[in-house]
């Protein structure tokens, strides 16, 4: 049997592993454009701090391909499939025959369209390479501008502001984190941020990024913004959300919409073709509706899942979650679920149990569909596992409102 | 547990391998299936005080941080401290006011009570300021007992009187400032039972303080009170030789072993066991061997020179012999086990006390009026049930040493007159000032099975002596030091350092013993610690500095009853560094253990407690003390 | 492979086990020397009770065969060590993102926030693997024995529905 994974992250590892846990004698390919080991994408943003070394940011053992016998590709883009040959082909002219695909792709940060993308100083941050050109102008009383107020860019101001750096957040909207919490949990993080000295800007957006020529290369020295007011910057990083890697399926006759579409199996509409991670759009536990809910645990499940079945061990996909956790100067937040919901079939509750702390809860009927929790966060995956296993609650509905369900506390 | 962590007494090693082939339960047993000991408990953060509780607060900050009622760590801690502090004050005035009923009996015609020592009476009387010139020894001991009765219903707010009579004037100051003078004993006991009960006091410094006025009522309406009157109704101790350890039972007597805390019954113990030895051969026995257990044992031993069977731990095992045929006891420190142990062999338990009864043993009430009756009626028993005894199953240890006890602050002082007659306690201060004495620990209290039986007395005493500190002890901690052999001259020679050596075998040699005096004195019973009081205050006064300063320190190595709490309180607010060998159950307080082992307790009494569970470490945190409280007298 | 499993109409509650638990992974591994030497050591059990207080049950890692923080873990920390069948947190790559406490459905990873780690019950196996709340236990609640896949699952059952809030 010979398994192709296109990707060498989350998905594709948790892929690799569980293929290789069923078929001890299968040929497992795995093919990345990337140039490392697989390694934690979400660290990069604690590589800026310059405080993690290159080994730290490893997500398995030196020995790992090796030892379970999975052959890396690594430095290879794949450019296109013939799903009737079963092949997948590479930049670097390789060719790779497969009984079995998966595509774990993940996903790659969207560039706005604005004057001075391009120049020297500006980033998105994916990659450890972006990290590490990043990290390499990031020296201390330097500028940094981070375009967006979601989880990634409040991550990079975060760590560039422990690198030393002043650093300016534009967030075009009135709010932070405005797909992970409410206004009152952003109000106490985004206080906490500026306490500590970030400076956000709502309400505005960048309208260009404005250059100087050193030596033959445009480089950021500022973004302008659309309220008419520059803001200096030595480094520029963008945030604005990403898209699914899914240039190379065009024409392959798999199905795509904003990623790949998955049935509870995570295969493709090709068969023996299955996709994974943020490349993948697969149901939603909630919603029921197919979606991306990009972050690392949904990757990781689905490579999982997709592996059995891709070794010929059947396994429906439970579902993805919205989910996500972030920890500012020690504050925990966590949310999962739909957290933001409002209207008439929602009961939303909004508890301040201390100083310092908040939570939301969210219930459908006899259900809790959504939280966030600021501070105190140590039981936060009891809530997460009512949500993921539809638990009906019945007098723990109370209960939880009071931080408990029966007698164990909560928060 | 292997035997050698269980006790460093070889005699008591031998019972406890003979219980355990018996399959006899001992109290290293009941240990082992104790454990593990609750956290909470130990730490002190356990609170039962109202029926809400119990609450518990964790240690580690994981957990809850308040009680139900909103009690914190700190607050818990001082509150249950207070309680048993409380508890150990009332164990010991409970005890000295039978002292005074006893000496009420003997001034209204009592026929088996009188007043024995004249001198302890006008000493006694003198301090307390009561004329004696041309009045009869009754009178004298009816006024004193006036005295006594008045503290117990003392209505106002003036200080026990007995406290002012006998503490140092600078004490007594420093102690109105802090506002702990305590009243009335009575009052103050049950005030601390009142301010500790839920939603009452919420202040542990408050707390602290309440429970350093426990501590003065128990050292002087408890200690003080009890070993001033058991003097004048039994005489001031004077030194005698006996023997120690489970080796001094014999087959071939009747063998009677008393045991608790108060010498009223026993004392008429040993005048019935000569009065019928008689009877005891008569039964086939060559007579009737007496042997003391804990301070009851101290008592009889001190004044008639009664062997010493053992301590605390060994009450059990001194039934083990199979050659007890009847064990006394009044009160304090009565393992409720006893009774079961004897019901493995013939050996009676007679219980005495009308608040110490034990399901399995016979109930004698001892009362003052028919004491010789009582008395009498027990020895007869004992050697009636001497007939019962299987002696196959008898083995008495052949384990037992030679010891020099009876060392009161009179003995003491007449042993030193021999050098300085004018001057007696010259001697004594020259010999520290010149640093052949570098100084003296107090070593009391009882054993607790947290460690092996006698180990931390006796390595930490041995430590001591040989770093030229002399060591005064009373309680258990004597019978530990008597049973390793430290109380005798020989130990002098083989332990104590070379100046402390020299001076002890002067005083020995004027004293005309012909030999040096032992390291460690012997002087009493728990409630005599108020002997080690008066040294103090004897010696403080001669050199016009006071308690605080003097180069001396207190331990309780192996502490384990309230009570010993209550007389290190005590101990803390004389101005002594006090150690404790085990760690007390108020660690989980951290403001609580800060003020009391660290510089608030210092600044405010002079001492402080001072928790080492290491004996040679505490023998050098002791000597560390004594050497800058000898530099800041620039000696 | 030893589970560690709970007779609950032994447990009374007392909390020795999460003391115990707190002082073996204190710098002293001794109770007494731990509070005494105010050290903040984070414990790895909770004792929890019902609705009624009838039932208690001390609560640590199921160590689940598939667990939910390993994928969850975004640092590769956590993992699921094959030879033990326990699931492990490697420290020194932890950062304390606090995603595997977002996902634990019984709620027993617990963010030592000072030192920025998830801690979580290894079944003591640094000390030995002989877990120190099960020696704690002075009524022998606490057992580390075998256990059949029936009674794998009815635990798991069991703790499924009281973590629900349902009848234990
Ligand atoms: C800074 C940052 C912080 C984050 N923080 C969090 C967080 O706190 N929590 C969370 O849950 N998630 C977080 N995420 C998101 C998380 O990293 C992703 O959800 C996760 O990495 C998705 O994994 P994946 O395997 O699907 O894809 P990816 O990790 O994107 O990996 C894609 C793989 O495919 C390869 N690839 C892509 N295109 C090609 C091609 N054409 N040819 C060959 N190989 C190709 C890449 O080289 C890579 O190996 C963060 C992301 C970033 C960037
Ligand atoms: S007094 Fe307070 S701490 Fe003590 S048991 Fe009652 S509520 Fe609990
Ligand atoms: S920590 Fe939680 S998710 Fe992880 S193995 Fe243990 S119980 Fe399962």
């Amino acid at each position: 049997m010979r398994y192709v994974i296109i990707g060498n992250s989350a998905a594709g590892v948790f892929a690799a592993e569980t293929i290789r846990g069923l078929d001890k004698s299968g040929q497992i390919e795995v093919v990345s454009n990337e140039r490392y080991p697989a390694y934690a994408r979400c660290l990069t943003s604690y590589y800026l701090t310059g405080q993690m070394s290159d080994e730290q940011m490893m997500i398995r053992d030196a020995d790992f391909y090796d030892r379970s016998n999975i052959i890396l590709n690594s430095g290879q883009k794949v450019t296109g499939l013939d799903t009737a040959a079963s092949k997948v082909f590479t930049d670097t002219g390789h060719v790779y025959h497969y009984n079995k695909l998966l595509i774990a792709s993940g996903a790659s940060p969207v560039m706005p369209d604005i004057p001075g993308v391009g120049m020297k100083g500006v980033f998105g941050l994916r990659t450890l390479d972006d990290a590490k050109e990043i990290a390499a102008s990031a020296r201390q009383g330097r500028h940094a501008v981070v375009m967006g107020g979601g989880l990634v860019s409040l991550k990079a101001a975060y760590a560039l502001m422990k690198a030393g750096l002043s650093v300016t957040c534009i967030v075009s909207s009135g709010q932070i984190l405005s797909q992970m919490l409410d206004r009152e949990a952003a109000r106490i993080l985004g206080d906490l941020l500026t306490g500590h000295g970030l400076d956000i800007r709502f309400y505005t957006d960048a309208a260009e990024i404005i250059g100087e020529e050193i030596a033959g290369e445009t480089v950021a020295r500022g973004v302008r913004l659309t309220s008419g007011e520059t803001v200096p910057a030595d480094i520029i990083i963008i945030g604005k959300g990403v898209t699914p890697n899914t240039g190379f399926v065009a024409g392959s006759g798999i199905e795509t919409d904003r990623g790949i579409l998955v049935n509870d199996y995570l295969e493709t509409t090709v068969p023996d073709i299955y996709a994974a991670g943020d490349v993948a759009q697969s149901v939603d536990i909630l919603t029921g509706q197919r979606t991306i809910n990009a972050i690392w645990p949904n990757a990781a499940e689905q490579g999982t899942v997709a592996g059995r079945n891709m070794a010929g061990s059947p396994a429906v996909y439970q579902g993805s979650m919205s989910m996500n956790s972030a920890d500012f100067f020690g504050l925990s937040t966590i949310a999962a679920g739909n957290p933001r919901a409002e209207g008439d079939e929602y009961e939303v509750v909004r508890l301040f149990p201390g100083p310092g702390l908040y939570r939301r809860l969210v219930f459908r009927g006899d259900r809790l569909v959504g939280y966030i929790m600021v501070g105190n966060t140590g039981r936060a995956g009891i809530l997460t596992s009512l949500i993921r296993e539809r638990v009906p609650l019945g007098t723990a509905r109370d209960e939880l409102k009071q931080g408990r369900i029966g007698q164990r506390i909560l928060w | 547990m292997e035997n050698l962590k269980k006790t460093i007494d070889t005699a008591a090693g031998k019972m406890i391998a003979k219980a355990a082939t018996e399959g006899i339960e001992t109290v290293w047993d009941r240990f082992e299936a104790q454990q593990p000991q609750c956290g909470f408990g130990l730490t002190g953060l356990c609170c039962r005080h109202c029926n809400q509780g119990p609450c518990r607060i964790d240690p580690f900050g994981d957990g809850p941080q308040y009680g139900v009622c909103g009690a914190d760590a700190d607050l818990i801690v001082a509150r249950n401290l207070l309680r048993q502090v409380a508890a150990g004050a009332a164990a010991h005035v409970d005890h000295a006011y039978e002292a005074v009923e006893t000496l009420a009996a003997a001034a209204g015609g009592s026929a088996a009570y009188s007043v024995r020592d004249r001198d302890k009476l006008l000493a006694v009387a003198g301090k307390l300021g009561i004329e004696t010139e041309n009045k009869s020894e009754t009178d004298i001991a009816k006024e004193i007992v006036g005295i006594a009765r008045s503290d117990f219903g003392n209505h106002s707010g003036s200080p026990i009187k007995w406290l002012v009579a006998t503490a140092p004037e600078e004490r007594v100051a420093t102690w109105s400032k802090l506002g702990v003078l305590p009243r009335n004993p009575d009052r103050e006991i049950r005030e601390a039972l009142h301010q500790t009960t839920m939603g009452m006091d919420a202040d542990p410094v408050n707390l602290i303080l309440a429970t350093v006025k426990q501590g003065l009522v128990d050292g002087y309406a408890g200690l003080q009170l009890g070993t001033d009157i058991q003097d004048i109704l039994f005489g001031i101790p004077s030194p005698v030789v006996a023997e120690a350890n489970l080796g001094v039972l014999r087959e071939d007597h009747v063998n009677i072993v008393v045991h608790g805390h108060e010498p009223m019954l026993s004392e008429k113990i040993v005048e019935w066991a000569h009065k019928l030895s008689g009877e005891a051969q008569a039964v086939g026995a060559q007579g009737i061997q007496l042997a003391g257990v804990c301070c009851t044992g101290n008592e009889i031993l001190m004044r008639q020179g009664v062997d010493m069977a053992s301590n605390f731990l060994a009450q059990e095992l001194a039934i083990i012999t199979g050659a007890v045929d009847a064990m006394v006891v009044d009160v304090q420190c009565i393992m409720p086990s006893l009774a079961r142990v004897a019901a493995c062999y013939h050996t009676k338990i007679f219980t005495t006390s009308p608040i110490v009864k034990m399901p399995g043993a016979e109930h004698i009430d001892f009362t003052l009026d028919e004491a010789d009756r009582k008395a009498e009626e027990i020895v007869r028993k004992a050697i009636e049930n001497y007939r019962r005894r299987d002696r196959s199953r008898v083995d008495i240890p052949d384990v037992k040493t030679k010891m020099m006890a009876g060392f009161s602050v009179e003995a003491i002082v007449a042993a030193l007159a021999k050098l300085d007659a004018g001057n007696p306690l010259k001697p004594l201060v020259d010999n520290i000032a010149n640093g052949s004495i570098l100084g003296a620990v107090g070593t009391v209290g009882c054993n607790n099975v947290k460690v092996a039986q006698d180990s931390f007395h006796v390595n930490m005493v041995k430590e001591l002596v040989k770093n030229n500190i002399l060591v005064v002890t009373t309680g258990c901690s004597a019978q530990a030091l008597a049973k390793a052999g430290l109380m005798t001259p020989e130990a002098t020679e083989k332990y104590a350092g070379d100046t402390l050596k020299a001076v002890l075998t002067a005083v020995g040699n004027a004293a005309g013993i012909g030999a040096p005096l032992p390291p460690v004195l012997h002087m009493g019973s728990c409630v005599d610690n108020s002997r080690i009081g008066d040294l103090l205050t004897a010696l403080a006064g001669y050199l016009k500095v006071s308690i605080k300063d003097l180069p001396v320190a207190a331990s309780a190595p192996e502490h384990q009853h309230e009570k010993a709490l209550s007389i290190g309180t005590w101990a803390v607010s004389l101005g002594l560094l006090t150690h404790l060998g085990i760690v007390p159950q108020l660690v989980g307080g951290k403001k609580v253990t800060e003020i009391l082992t660290g510089d608030t307790a210092e600044s405010l009494l002079g001492g402080r407690f001072y928790v080492e569970t290491d004996p040679i470490k505490a023998a050098h945190g002791l000597i560390e003390h004594i050497k800058s409280k000898r530099k800041a007298l620039g000696i | 492979m030893r589970q560690i499993l709970v007779k609950t109409e032994r447990c009374l509650g007392c909390k020795s086990c999460e003391l115990a638990c707190s002082a073996i992974h204190s710098g002293s591994k001794d109770f007494l020397a731990a509070v005494l030497g105010g050290e903040r050591s984070v414990r790895r059990v909770t004792v929890e009770t019902n609705r009624e207080n009838t039932v208690n049950i001390p609560v640590q890692c199921r160590q689940c065969r598939e667990p939910k923080c390993v994928s969850a873990c975004m640092t590769g920390a956590m993992y699921l060590d094959e030879a033990t069948g326990l699931v492990l947190n490697r420290e020194e790559k932890c950062v304390g993102c606090w995603m595997c406490v977002m996902v634990c459905p019984y709620g027993v990873i617990v963010p030592n926030e000072e030192e920025k780690k998830a801690v979580k019950c290894d079944q003591c196996l640094s000390g030995g693997h002989d877990p120190a709340c099960v020696k704690a236990c002075p009524t022998g609640a606490i057992e580390f024995i075998e256990i059949s896949q029936f009674d794998k699952k009815r635990k798991q059952e069991f703790l499924t529905k009281f973590i629900a809030g349902e009848e234990a």
